[in-house]
Order: C-alpha cells, then sequence, then structure tokens
C-alpha cells in the first residue's frame, strides 16, 4: 500500500513560523571562536565609532545601527542547517525552500528592523530621507549578501566546497560588504546631504551590485548543496 | 518488512557491498561487525541521510528513494553525538521537531521522558552522553516510528537503565507492527535483544539470519590441533592454544570425531572467529 506523507504541520505559514523560531534561536546556536572573534571585532569597532560620534542626535543612531544589526543577522546564522532537520521527514527540496525562507527572514528581520527604527527616529526628530534611503539599500544589501555567505564553515575546505569550489569567493565579497557596510554606517550617524547621498548611492551601488550578481548566479548551488547532508558530511 | 536489496555505498576509500536483507515486523535485528565495518553507514543510508549508490530499499513496500518523506515519517533514530538544539531545553526541542512527524505526541514524549528519568526543562546541551542517547530515543519513541535505528546507545547507558531499555524495546516490537535496528558491538545485547543477525566485516555482509538459524550453520570444534585439521575445508579459522585447539567450522551435517568437543557457536564466538579469519 503506497502512503503519500505530507508533514501537515510544517507546510504553509507553520513552515514561515519553524523557520523564524529557527532564525532566533540562530543567534546562540554554536557559539564558536570565529563567531566570538566576529563579535568582539565589532563591539570593538562599534566603540570606537561611538567615541567618534558620541555627539551626534540619538535619531542619527537609530539609523546607523541596523546596517550593523544586518551584519550580524548575516554572520551569526548558517546557511547549513541544523542536523535533525537532514533526519527529520523532509526532501532535499524541502530542505532547499526551507533554506531559500531563512534567507527571506534573514533579510526580512534586519530591514524590519531599520524600519522600526526609523519611524522612532522620526518620532524623536526630524530625519534625513537621504539617510534613511541610503540605511535601507545597505540594510538589503548587506543582509542579503550575508545571509547568502557567511556561514560558520565559510573559511573552512568544506565551505569552499559547498560554496562552489572558488577559492576566496566567500571571503573577498563578504570583506567588501562588510567594509561598505561600515562606511555606510557612518554615513548614516551625520544627517546626509543631497551630495553626500549621491556620492555614497554611486559607491553602494559599484561595491554592492556585481556581489549580489555574482552570489545569486552561484546561490541554486550553494543552496543545493547545503541542503545534502551526504555532501555536507562528506567533505 | 525492512527490504534491502544489494545496496551498495561508496564513500571516499570504503565500500558498503551487496547488503541484503528482509527483516519482518516485530523483530529486533542485531547489526554487528568491527569499527569500521560500515555499521553506521548503513544506518545513514537507512535514517536517509545519505543515499545508496545501487540497490534498494523498502519499508513496508515504500520505497525509500522514491518517497523518502514517507518512509522517513516511519523511522526514528537514535544516532552518537548532539542531534538536537543545545541551548534548548529537552521539551522544547521535542516539540520543534516533532511537528514534523505525523503521529508525534507531547503527552507521549513527557511520558517517555518520565520513565527515563529526563526532566524536560534540562537544556540538551547540559545533558550527558548517555543522557543524550535516552533523550534521543525518548523522541523517536514518541513519534511512534514502524522502524527504530539504534546506533550503539546501549554501550552508554548505566546498569539500571540497561535493564529499562531490554524493556521498553521488547514492548516496542511486542505487537508485532515495529522494528528495531541495533547496531552494537557488545554481544551481551544481541544474546538479550536480538532475533535477527546482521553481521558485517569490511562493508561485506558475512552473515544474515534469525539467530537460530546463523548458529545452526556453524559449529565450535575443539580438541587436539590435527583432528581439527582433518575436518580442512570446514574450518572458518582455528586457533591453538596451551591445551588444544579451538575451531568455528560450517555445520554440513557431518558427523564430527568423537574426541572432539563440539558446540553450538556463540554470537561471540562467531564474531571472534569470524573477525580473525582473513580470507573472509
Amino acid at each position: 500500500m503506497k502512503k503519500k506523507a505530507k508533514p501537515a504541520a510544517v507546510s504553509g505559514c507553520c513552515i514561515y513560523r519553524q523557520v523564524i523560531k529557527d532564525y532566533f534561536l540562530g543567534f546562540l546556536r554554536d557559539i564558536n571562536p570565529e563567531r566570538l572573534g566576529l563579535l568582539i571585532a565589532w563591539v570593538s569597532i562599534g566603540v570606537m565609532f561611538f567615541w567618534k560620534f558620541r555627539t551626534e542626535t540619538f535619531q542619527n543612531w537609530l539609523i546607523g545601527i541596523p546596517i550593523p544589526f544586518a551584519v550580524l543577522s548575516g554572520a551569526l546564522h548558517n546557511v547549513s542547517l541544523p542536523f535533525m532537520m537532514y533526519l527529520v521527514p523532509f526532501s532535499k527540496e524541502q530542505r532547499e525552500a526551507y533554506i531559500q525562507k531563512l534567507l527571506y527572514v534573514k533579510v526580512a528581520v534586519p530591514m524590519l528592523f531599520a524600519g522600526l527604527c526609523d519611524i522612532a527616529a522620526a518620532v524623536f526628530g526630524v530625519v534625513s530621507v537621504y539617510g534613511l534611503v541610503l540605511q535601507l539599500v545597505t540594510v538589503f544589501c548587506v543582509a542579503y549578501i550575508c545571509g547568502m555567505l557567511w556561514d560558520n564553515m565559510a573559511h573552512s575546505t568544506k565551505g569552499r566546497k559547498v560554496y562552489g569550489n572558488l577559492k576566496g569567493f566567500v571571503q573577498i565579497p563578504l570583506m567588501l560588504c562588510t567594509v561598505d557596510g561600515s562606511a555606510m554606517f557612518a554615513a548614516c550617524l551625520y544627517p546626509v546631504s543631497e551630495a553626500v547621498f549621491w556620492v555614497m548611492f554611486l559607491i553602494e551601488m559599484v561595491i554592492m551590485l556585481p556581489i549580489i550578481r555574482g552570489v545569486r548566479k552561484k546561490w541554486k548551488i550553494i543552496r543545493h548543496n547545503f541542503a545534502d547532508y551526504e555532501m555536507l558530511s562528506s567533505m | 518488512m525492512l527490504k534491502l536489496e544489494q545496496v551498495q555505498k561508496r564513500r571516499n576509500t570504503f565500500l558498503l557491498d551487496n547488503i541484503s536483507i528482509e527483516l519482518p515486523e516485530g523483530y529486533i535485528m542485531g547489526l554487528i561487525g568491527e569499527n569500521g565495518a560500515g555499521k553506521t553507514t548503513l544506518l545513514q543510508i537507512l535514517a536517509g541521510l545519505l543515499s545508496a549508490d545501487k540497490g534498494e530499499i523498502r519499508l513496508n513496500g515504500i520505497s525509500l528513494a522514491e518517497e523518502e518523506v514517507a518512509v522517513k515519517q516511519e523511522i526514528g533514530t537514535v544516532l552518537h553525538g548532539d542531534m538536537f538544539e543545545l541551548r534548548d531545553t529537552l521539551l522544547r526541542n521535542g516539540n520543534r521537531y516533532g511537528r514534523f512527524y505525523r503521529h508525534y505526541e507531547e503527552s507521549s514524549l513527557k511520558e517517555c521522558m518520565a520513565e527515563f528519568g529526563l526532566d524536560g526543562r534540562r537544556k540538551y546541551g547540559r545533558l550527558s552522553k548517555g543522557e543524550k542517547l535516552k533523550f534521543a530515543m525518548a523522541f523517536a519513541l514518541s513519534h511512534k516510528p514502524k522502524l527504530l535505528l539504534l546506533d550503539e546507545p546501549a554501550a552508554n547507558f548505566d546498569k539500571e537503565f540497561r535493564t529499562l531499555f531490554v524493556k521498553v524495546l521488547r514492548d516496542y516490537v511486542a505487537d508485532g507492527e515495529n522494528t528495531v535496528i541495533l547496531s552494537t558491538h557488545l554481544t551481551s545485547d544481541i544474546d538479550m535483544l536480538a532475533d535477527y543477525l546482521l553481521f558485517i566485516k569490511g562493508g561485506r555482509q558475512l552473515l544474515y539470519g534469525d539467530i537460530e538459524s546463523v548458529r545452526e550453520r556453524y559449529r565450535m570444534a575443539a580438541g587436539e590441533e590435527y583432528k581439527l585439521k582433518l575436518l580442512k575445508d570446514r574450518i572458518i579459522h582455528m586457533e591453538n592454544g596451551e591445551f588444544g585447539s579451538r575451531a568455528l567450522v560450517h555445520n554440513t551435517g557431518k558427523s564430527f570425531d568423537s574426541t572432539l568437543k563440539v558446540w553450538e557457536p556463540s554470537i561471540e564466538e562467531l564474531m571472534y572467529f569470524m573477525e580473525k579469519c582473513p580470507g573472509i
């Protein structure tokens, strides 16, 4: 007798609930030296920035803060899934879809956070619309790139294989993306004028767009590889 | 029924070759072999973590390759290592992954945890190795699988829990609908629990069958070396000791020299002599 089983409890919006839970749990999962190092680096940079911009107004800070959060959102989450996700009744295609949904959440949460910060900033005082646009574009680009590329395994041989056998494919875009994000963070701490906005926006597009294009091309392979336990465990 | 037909899997230099079994429901199969024999690889294939290069696996007629999700619904797996979220409590872990299974019930998990002496509020990462296996077992039982895969769990259990473990497995197969595959290198587990035996050596299937018929195929013979040597090609492996020799031989039905001591081999003896024989 043939049975067609669908895990009813994890379809539709329930799967998104699971993905969102997974996202928030991901902040605490697998604390390792790489993650700790990253957090320390970000806190140190943050302290330096804070000292330099300590006289800035609270609303400008509210506009700047979502950018490092977008980096952390990508960096503190894996593209690979927790072990049990490979064991439960989920096909490879379903796991791929799960990874895709997790990417959406990795982008959506920082965007939502940025939106809330922007509303709060507007409540506290006058904000520059240019600053908000710059912030939202940066948050999207950074969260998207980091969300696709940043996995704990990214710096290992295994990670390089998963990311399409390209040495440096992961590190260089991530470095550029982080540097660009930091620059935009600094820019957003000032009230942004029109001239500054266009210069920064141009820099942003020149750096981020080619990276996004390149990573998007590889994303299908990356997602496919991370959905396959055999691929992950054999390397 | 679990049916494996000429299952083959290559992983780097290791080859799991031509595994074929038919295991009816209601029985416990002991999967034995030395470290590196391929026991875990076979369990990972059955759990759907790895896919077989060749051959077919069917659980109650459903192909694992074709209906992966349907078959995985019916499989409970207990493996070594950290299977669950380290920073989450046992109950939350159970509910989190239990929702993927149609027959999962929180009450069932709570019952199992209580029986195994686990507190659902404890964090998974704070459990000992044995407790992690107990939780994995409780979770596996909570979604009522038809096939339970256990990778050497008993070695990490204390004496008290081992008795409970045996009872739980016996109860689990008692209704005649469920099946257990228990990978182990402890022959005492096999003696206590297993009805069937699959013996793997270097990725190859050496023995398969119900324990009685497997033991019936062989005999242990002890006596003087020259008398044992007369058994020639019936000998699988012979060892010479200070007070005589011992050999594992094929039981062809022919009689033995009356001066030889002959008996049915224990699982431990079977394993020992089979492993020692270089030709097999």
